[in-house]
């Protein structure tokens, strides 16, 4: 195991609809999530809500299986995750961002005491 | 009262014991005790190897991020950890956990 450290957890929620040049917004955070060389990103669909971003791009709400939320959760130190900030601002999300501090512990194999 | 959260972040294609490594952490949350667990199943993502996994291409679309959720109290949490860690040691290249503390509200 590596020792416990603190990370930064960057979550993003966006419609699934919410475009960036033509594909989807949520493809292209993790594409410059992955070429900024943080650690990881998972990306998550809801199966209903709403939020502010839907009031811009949709009526009132998330249609029914039409612009659901996506949930982008990034994990890495937390310079790192900061450093990646300017990046969503650029893309001019309007979705809900938050930052919260995490433990990250790693196990990997061999290591383990037996 | 203060609770905290275990996220293990994994992929859907990891195995262990012949079956899927989120499963049988399921099992082990049970058999430990553990107030309850969810499994979150991912449609992109990436981790350590830098592949781009994504339901979008067929060819890219196999071991999506898998998310277990476990909320518990710190002890039992800490208790838990030694049987995440020994999976590592069948088989399981590596797992990645979080921690984090939580306010669980018990509403009636």
């Amino acid at each position: 195991m590596t020792p416990p450290q603190r990370a930064l957890r960057l979550s993003i929620v966006v419609g699934e609809s919410d475009s960036w040049h033509h594909h989807a917004l949520y493809v292209e955070i993790v594409h410059r999530a992955h070429k900024a060389g943080l650690a990881g990103a998972s990306v998550f669909r809801g199966i209903e809500g709403y939020g502010a971003n839907s009031v811009i791009h949709t009526p009132h709400l998330f249609r029914l299986s039409d612009d659901l939320p996506i949930l982008i959760v990034i994990v890495d130190e937390a310079d790192r995750v900061r450093a990646f900030l300017p990046e969503l601002d650029a893309l001019a999300i309007n979705g809900l961002v938050t930052l919260d501090e995490v433990t990250h512990i790693r196990y990997a194999a061999g290591t383990t005491p037996r | 009262m203060r609770a905290w959260r275990l996220t293990v972040l994994i992929g859907s294609d990891a195995r262990v014991r012949h079956h899927a490594l989120y499963h049988e952490l399921v099992l082990r949350a049970r058999a430990a005790g553990l107030a309850g667990a969810t499994v979150l199943h991912g449609r992109e993502g990436y981790g350590s190897s830098g592949f781009v996994h994504t339901d979008r291409l067929l060819e890219s679309a196999d071991d999506l991020p898998v998310t277990v959720l476990i909320v518990d109290t710190e002890d039992r949490i800490r208790g838990f950890l030694p049987r995440v860690e020994e999976l590592t040691a069948e088989g399981v290249d590596h797992i990645d956990v979080l921690l984090d503390e939580v306010e669980l509200l018990e509403l009636r």
